[in-house]
């Protein structure tokens, strides 16, 4: 951190996060086309990743265990999560992949402030992220008069806490595999558009039934599982331990170790090696 | 013959790049693995001991999952054309002695081919393991379906060739595009869900889209749940259809297309 | 930036000390048969690539020098390692006073990078909103920010184009975009990794200029890699040559020319077509009547040369100039590569 004290750079933090809204509103009107497209593409791209489950859950009156609305809240949780990390972590640093393998991460070196600083920041773009978390929000509020649920301020809290968790699992699983690429620059490029799709793809769905080995390596593997499922079991009742409120934050916890350990590592490696490589594509994209 | 051979020379390229990288390939199979599997667990969870539904069977619909993953390079289609325009990459393509798409086919074609043997068969192989049977319906519509596929290949194709341009023409930025088209793709196809299991109808109306040419009328043939004959005209239709429009809208284009990706 | 940055100053007279540092990449090699590349995934082959090999310089404040060397010779690794970016295998690197990588955050806020390949701008933003960014991150006081901008946007002629889109910008346009965004917290170094790639005559003349101007009014250190000679001997006081990955010329422009070979030109019009046979020289081409010769102003005299001539044919006209930079600089890297390397140099030149 250097000769600077921690107020110093949670006051910068903020000035960054102003100046990045302002720079994502910018790109968003640059023209009225350019609007039109990114706000509709965004939109349909995120009710259709949720489109199939909720046709399930319609033609089949809910899955399994899960009612109908329990469904749309655990599409509707899912979709906050990815609206979240698309509001926060955009500009590929969730894909941070692809600023490694594409040598872009010269670029955060040489900014005179702390490498964790620069990645909280230059993601935010709360413009491009509003089409991800607006539906997201509206299936939780569709939702909830249905569920059978004291919403008190304690439920309101650890709703918060699991949502920042889920995305904080999200982030970390993403910067984990990531890291790959500081060592296979050019296989591991589009590892995290790989590891992204993945939990799009596979955020909403019920993991009830599955077998102990892969509902396991869904949730401590390939984090799926706890996205949406293991903290909606919880919020939802649909899990009757006292303690389920808490397996999102702890896995939370042990996952953001994980990654930052892996991170760190490739950093070394990094210090080492450098970047043999750099493409303009998608510059901050 | 000199094209023939410049094509698989080609194709043959893009199998072995995929080699030429670090091992990280398997990982992609690994997150495809479990996304199959994962599909398999929910049919279990929807369908178990409810007999067949809209026609279909539990065991219908696993294998019909089953044959969506195994072919799914084939039924995407995807050579990331407009990729190549966006980034400049194709700029040296225009120098080879060879047309843009016929390029971009060639190499899917190689690496369709090369996941085709490392990852489909082995999942083919292993699935009966899983107490899922791989096999078609009959073996007319094991034919059937190896003609539709055929026939899904000439769709899709079209359709890559004909969303590659409207992006280009429109200048579209290709991430954006590719999230959109594989989402709706998806859905629209029918590789996610038999149409059969849709509500309002929706599945009626999506089979007369060229999109259900692509991955719903192949497998549903292969399962023994649809009318092949009709279903496999109809692909012939949009294929034709596909290409001709992709076509004028490539020649409307060419200044665009030079252009595009600045 | 701040006065306590400004304050850690060097510990010598040199604000760059780079003794004994050498770098060597891993370089995995690839087949181009599908066996051996599957193969190739568990146990690959690997070659090791001597970046730099004990690479010893250093440059004193308010210097402008050209860092040169043929492609892979290691100027981009020095850049990087001076710019704090990636690490030395074994040596030390001290600049400012601080070490680069390890005192990183403070560091780069005292100086500027530019990559001719890379941008810092950001793609989809007017080169305004790139500008504000670079205020906020590096923290400029405003004050400061408003005279620097006003300075590079003069010396730039930022104004035509500050509110286009990056994207949209000629590649010109943005090199001096760039420029100006890294010296918008007064730097004081400047690494310029090849600043004028791509640029047209007009464009580049302007880099040059304001690089110049920047060093004598704000005594800004300016280390320059290009593979442009006569620009580096236009723009810089001294060379230093690097090949293979060690230091193989450090000295003035005159000093390279006198220790390399005195290259000039010959240029003699007679009345034939046919060219006058000159012992010393080495006759390059004829057009018409007019015949151009090379040879070694250190080894023979004009009036030598003149004298054969004379005494074969008339000597209409007669005209002779000093060989271009980059002529020198060719023969010198083909010799390197005729000599795999450091034999072909006098030790002296290091």
């Amino acid at each position: 951190m250097g000769d600077k004290s921690l107020l110093h750079w949670i006051r910068h933090a903020f000035r960054l996060w102003a100046v990045y809204a302002r720079m994502d509103a910018l790109v968003i009107m640059r023209s009225l086309g350019t609007m039109a497209t990114w706000i509709i593409s965004d939109t349909v791209l995120n009710v259709a990743s949720i489109m199939g489950m909720l046709l399930l859950a319609q033609r089949f009156d809910g899955i399994g265990m899960w009612s109908k609305y329990q469904v749309l809240f655990l599409l509707g949780y899912g979709s906050v999560v990815d609206g979240l990390m698309t509001t926060f972590f955009g500009y590929n640093v969730a894909f941070i992949s692809r600023r490694l393998g594409r040598g872009q991460f010269d670029h955060t070196l040489i900014q005179p402030q702390p490498i964790l600083l620069s990645l909280m920041t230059e993601g935010f773009n709360p413009t491009f992220g509003l089409p991800t978390l607006i539906p997201g929000i509206a299936l939780i509020v569709l939702a909830l008069p249905h569920l059978a649920l004291s919403l008190s301020a304690g439920w309101w809290l650890l709703f918060g806490v699991n949502l920042i968790a889920s995305t904080a699992i999200v982030l970390a699983f993403q910067f984990a595999w990531g890291s790959l690429a500081f060592r296979a620059p050019r296989a591991a490029e589009e590892l995290s558009s790989s590891s992204m799709q993945l939990i799009v793809q596979l955020k909403a769905f019920p993991l009830d039934g599955l077998g102990g080995l892969l509902a396991g390596s869904l949730i401590f593997a390939l984090p799926v599982g706890c996205v949406a499922w293991l903290p909606c079991r919880a919020l939802l009742s649909i899990s009757k331990e006292s303690f389920a409120f808490w397996y999102t934050p702890l896995m939370a916890i042990g996952f953001t170790v994980f990654a930052t350990v892996m991170f760190w590592k490739g950093l070394k490696h990094y210090e080492r090696v450098g970047a043999q490589r750099y493409s303009n594509f998608g510059f901050r994209n | 013959m000199r094209i023939l051979r410049g094509y698989f020379k080609t194709a043959a390229m893009a199998a072995s790049g995929v080699l030429g990288d670090d091992p990280l390939f398997l990982v992609n199979y690994l997150m495809r693995f479990l996304r199959v599997a994962l599909f398999f667990s929910l049919w279990r969870l929807i369908l178990h001991g409810k007999g067949a539904i809209a026609g279909y069977t539990l065991e219908m619909t696993l294998t019909y999952t089953l044959i969506s993953e195994v072919c799914r390079d084939l039924l995407e289609c995807r050579t990331w054309l407009e990729m190549g325009f966006w980034d400049g990459s194709v700029s040296t393509r225009f120098l080879r002695p060879m047309g843009i798409f016929a390029q971009f086919a060639a190499e899917w074609t190689g690496s369709v081919a090369f996941h085709l043997v490392a990852f489909s068969l082995p999942l083919l192989l292993i699935t009966p393991l899983l107490g899922i049977n791989p096999l078609p319906a009959n073996p007319q519509a094991g034919l059937l379906f190896a003609l539709s596929l055929v026939l899904a290949v000439f769709v899709g194709l079209g359709l890559e060739y004909l969303f590659s341009g409207i992006a280009i023409a429109l200048r579209l930025h290709p991430y954006v595009f590719n999230r959109m088209r594989g989402a709706l793709g998806e859905l629209l196809s029918g590789a996610l869900l038999p149409f059969a299991f849709l509500p309002f109808g929706l599945g009626k109306a999506f089979a007369y889209l060229p999109f259900a040419g692509q991955a719903s009328t192949p497998l549903s043939i292969y399962v023994g749940s649809a009318d092949a004959p009709r279903l496999m005209a109809l692909q012939l239709f949009w294929g034709v259809t596909l290409w001709i429009i992709a076509t004028q809208l490539w020649n409307r284009n060419r200044e665009k297309v030079i252009a595009y990706g600045g | 930036m701040s006065e306590s940055g400004r304050n850690a100053t060097p510990t010598s007279d040199f604000v760059i000390e780079v003794k004994g540092v050498s770098k060597t990449f891993r370089q995995r090699q690839r087949s181009e048969k599908l066996l051996d590349a599957a193969r190739g995934l568990f146990r690959p082959t690997i070659r090791e690539v001597h970046a730099l090999i004990d690479l010893n310089l250093q440059i004193a404040r308010g210097e402008i020098v050209a860092y040169a060397g043929a492609n892979g010779a290691g100027k981009s690794t020095t850049v990087k390692i001076l710019s704090g970016m990636i690490a030395p295998d074994s040596g030390e690197v001290r600049v400012l006073g601080m070490n680069p990588l390890r005192e990183r955050v403070r560091y780069v806020g005292r100086i500027g990078v530019v990559f001719g390949q890379r941008s810092e701008l950001w793609g989809d933003n007017p080169v305004a909103a790139s500008f504000e960014w670079k205020r906020v991150l590096w923290d400029i006081p405003r004050d400061r920010y408003d005279f620097m901008l006003g300075f590079v946007k003069e010396l730039l002629g930022l104004d035509e184009f500050f509110n286009s889109l990056v994207r949209e910008l000629s590649l010109g346009q943005r090199m001096r975009a760039d420029l100006g965004l890294a010296l918008l917290h007064e730097p004081e170094i400047l690494f310029l990794d090849e600043p004028t790639l791509g640029l047209d005559v007009l464009a580049k003349r302007n880099v040059l200029r304001f690089i110049q101007d920047l060093n004598r009014e704000r005594r800004v250190t300016v280390m320059l890699t290009s593979h442009d000679m006569s620009e580096l001997e236009q723009l810089a006081g001294r060379i230093v040559l690097i090949n293979k990955g060690e230091l193989a010329f450090d000295g003035d422009f005159t000093r390279l020319r006198r220790e390399f070979g005195e290259r000039r030109v010959l240029l003699v019009e007679t009345p034939d077509e046919k060219p006058p046979q000159i012992e010393g020289a080495k006759f390059v081409q004829s057009e018409g009547n007019r015949h151009e010769f090379l040879f070694d102003g250190g080894q023979v005299s004009i009036a030598e040369l003149m004298e054969q001539v004379s005494a074969q044919t008339q000597v209409l006209d007669v005209e002779t100039h000093r060989a271009p930079i980059d002529d020198v600089i060719a023969d010198i890297y083909e010799k390197w590569q005729a000599s795999k390397g450091r034999g072909a140099l006098p030790e002296n030149a290091k």
